[in-house]
């Protein structure tokens, strides 16, 4: 394959993010794939989604899940490095009824 | 009595056999220790309902008990609980439901409602204030539980009644009969069958009374701050109503699939709460005093369901949809204004519906067994046809109508296909999804239920402190959330609203204090114990031991195999762990059975002397 310049620097992974149930009124899409640096972390999205939708997180109305757990579950929250083909999920908070 | 609001101290007794009724009055120490509404009603069940009677003998009652916030006017008053002997499980039940007849109860002069006896023929009841009176139903035979409630209103004749009502499926004793309360219901374990077995066809009620409150401007603030908070902190669910977790519970990988067989639904999009809004949304509906409004109202407008309209939920949509492979929306809504008109549970009824297209599928029963109904997952056909013949108990509908626990009876064999604990159909979340879940289902006072077992998917999710696939600490996680439950069933409001009312896991004395003048705080959460430790003491005399708290084969036994969870499973040894670990927290011995130091401590021991 001709790698482009682009394509040499392979120092970009991507992540889906998806945008569940009333946080998709926010972003008017239901997912998308995001580009980071590697090594980058959590806190890279949510400063895109800051930049994008100027969504503020954290906030206790918007659940952020990495892979299925709450980012607060990972040792490093905010600073979990991330890796090509993570899944993030935005989504209101869970209760009962 | 030393409560100076939210309790009348008084209950209605009618026995159906000889048409008398009485009153009779609560006592102030049983208040004190159970509160109100679930608490009463179990220790009602537990004087009056004898282990060794059948669901639809005529010893077994119906036990309607408001909590002390029923009526008053804070936000979403409107509940009332049930206990009764379960003809779907043959154990104990006990059931939560909205709607306006408690509060009604309560303006009537009554905490609590006991019905008894079975009368000669088909009956309705009218109770206006203290006056009762019986009226002929014979013509209202097959009517549905609508338009049973339409009749009820046209008897009493009196503007804001309430009512309560069965539809034909519990004439039939159809066992997953639910009571329809004003368009809520008494929907699992088929107290609607209790009444079917009395020939009592519905009730109608008017109360003109007031309900005092100990401090009126206090319960005045309250309520102003409460509905402010409920704004911001409940504006999805007013915008979405349940119907908004139908995404995340696919995406967290827990949505019943094909009859739980796997854990993610392809067809999750056709059937959230954003295609429920754009084609199927007509309004919301409102219980009694609530601000919120979470029930959404469809209407199918096109399409062979055109013209079906139900106020659809989360458990409703993911058990007759997904759990059936179903993606249409409209046969979702047809589906669910069937059961209601039926009068059946739409919950035990996806199960049931989701359980014969598997054995279908798998060969183990053919069109002959169904009708000629080419049960298949994905047809949305099948589903709502299968249900009518469990409504009207026809063909393969006449074993599926004596519940999952009676199939399992006359079919052993198809134990690997059967989802359900003490005979109780699974809720709407995959236990392989979240562990907690698992030990919730296991150890609800009534089978796999969501509610009463403690919906632990909040805090396995969002609280930090727990892994959702860690065994460690599940056991007390889930007491907690159970006794918080169980305090919350017995206060009388929806628990939906309880954060504004900050009836947390550590309440405080603010609104009990404005309401009955008496603290119950920090109590609340030991009273919420005290509850579960008496079910549990009724379980343990109906037979339950730690073999009746274990899970279905397939989740301890199969991998999920596909979607965001693939892989996950949960064996037997190590539900087992968390099992003993909730035993231990709960001060119960290895069998399940409370300890008599347990008893002791939570003061039932004199309770129950
Ligand atoms: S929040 Fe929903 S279930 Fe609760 S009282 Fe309001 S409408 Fe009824």
């Amino acid at each position: 394959m001709n790698m482009s310049s682009k394509e040499v620097t392979t120092s970009k992974i991507k992540v889906r993010v998806k945008y569940l149930s009333v946080l998709r009124d926010k972003t008017d899409r239901s997912e998308e794939d995001v580009e980071i640096s590697e090594g980058g972390t959590l806190a890279d999205i949510v400063s895109y989604l800051h930049g994008e939708y100027g969504i503020v997180l954290p906030e206790p109305q918007i659940l952020l899940v990495l892979n299925g757990k709450g980012y607060n579950q990972y040792p490093e929250k905010l600073e979990t490095k991330l890796k090509d083909g993570d899944t993030i999920l935005l989504l209101p908070p869970v209760s009962g009824g | 009595m030393k409560f100076k609001g939210g309790y009348t101290g008084k209950v209605m007794r009618i026995n159906l056999s000889t048409r008398e009724y009485k009153i009779q009055e609560l006592k102030d120490n049983e208040i004190e220790l159970l509160l109100g509404g679930r608490g009463l009603a179990a220790k009602l069940y537990y004087d009056e309902i004898q282990p060794e009677i059948d669901p639809f003998d005529s010893e077994n009652k119906l036990i309607f008990m408001t909590g002390p916030l029923t009526g008053v006017g804070l936000p979403s008053t409107t509940k009332f609980q049930l206990s009764t002997k379960s003809p779907e499980t043959g154990g104990y039940l006990c059931s939560n439901c909205g709607g306006d007849f408690g509060p009604q109860l309560k303006r009537a002069g009554f905490d609590g409602l006991i019905i008894e006896g079975v009368a000669k023929h088909w009956t309705h009841i009218t109770l206006k204030d203290n006056e009762v009176s019986f009226g002929d139903a014979t013509q209202w035979q097959e009517l549905s539980s609508i338009k049973t409630l339409e009749r009820l209103k046209e008897e009493i004749d009196e503007p804001r009644s309430a009512g309560l009502s069965i539809g034909p499926a519990a004439e039939r004793l159809v066992r997953i009969s639910f009571i329809n309360v004003d368009s809520r219901a008494f929907g699992r374990g088929g107290a609607g069958a209790v009444l079917g077995s009395k020939r009592l066809k519905g009730i109608a009620i008017k109360g003109t009374g007031s309900i005092p409150v100990a401090d009126p401007e206090r319960v005045k603030q309250i309520w102003k701050d409460a509905v402010k908070d409920l704004r911001t902190s409940r504006a999805n669910h007013t915008k979405y109503g349940t119907p908004q977790y139908i995404e995340v519970i696919n995406e967290l990988g827990c949505m019943p699939t094909r009859n739980f067989q796997t854990t993610y639904f392809e067809g999750a999009d056709d059937v959230n709460a954003h295609a429920m809004k754009a084609r199927y949304y007509t309004k919301n509906y409102h219980c009694f005093n609530c601000s919120v409004g979470c029930g959404m109202i469809n209407e199918v407008k096109e399409g062979p369901f055109a013209g079906t309209r139900a106020r659809t939920e989360y458990e409703t949509i993911a058990l007759l949809g997904p759990n059936c492979g179903v993606k249409d929306f409209g046969a979702i809504v047809a589906a669910n204004q069937l059961c209601d008109e039926l009068g059946i549970d739409t919950m035990s009824g996806g199960n049931l519906v989701a359980l014969t297209m598997e054995l279908f599928e798998r060969g183990l029963i053919t069109k002959k067994d169904t009708d000629g109904i080419e049960a298949r997952f994905g047809s949305s056909k099948a589903m709502v046809e299968i249900l009518r013949l469990i409504g009207e108990r026809k063909g393969i509908g006449d074993l599926l109508a004596e519940g999952i626990k009676g199939v399992l009876i006359k079919h052993p064999e198809w134990s690997p296909y059967i989802l359900s604990v003490k005979g109780m159909p699974f809720a709407a979340y995959d236990p392989r999804g979240f562990y907690g879940n698992a030990l919730t289902y296991g150890t609800s006072s009534r089978g796999a239920c969501h509610n009463v077992g403690g919906w632990t998917i909040r805090d396995e999710l969002q609280s930090g402190k727990y892994d959702r696939w860690a065994l460690e600490g599940k056991g007390r996680l889930v007491k907690q959330i159970q006794d918080n439950r169980g305090y919350i069933d017995s206060l009388g409001i929806c628990t939906v609203v309880r954060g504004s009312m900050d009836f947390r896991d550590d309440p405080q004395s603010d609104v009990m204090e404005a309401v009955t003048g008496y603290g119950f705080t920090p109590d609340l959460m030991e009273i919420g114990a005290r509850v579960y430790n008496l079910e549990r003491m009724i379980l343990n005399r109906e037979g339950v031991r730690r073999q009746n708290d274990q899970l279905p084969e397939r989740i301890v036994k199969e991998k999920v195999p596909s979607g965001p969870i693939k892989g996950k499973f949960l064996t037997r040894e190590m539900y087992n762990e968390m099992l003993d670990e909730y035993y231990r927290e709960r001060g119960w011995d290895q069998d399940g059975i409370p300890t008599e130091e347990t008893l002791k401590k939570l003061k039932l021991k004199d309770l129950l002397a």
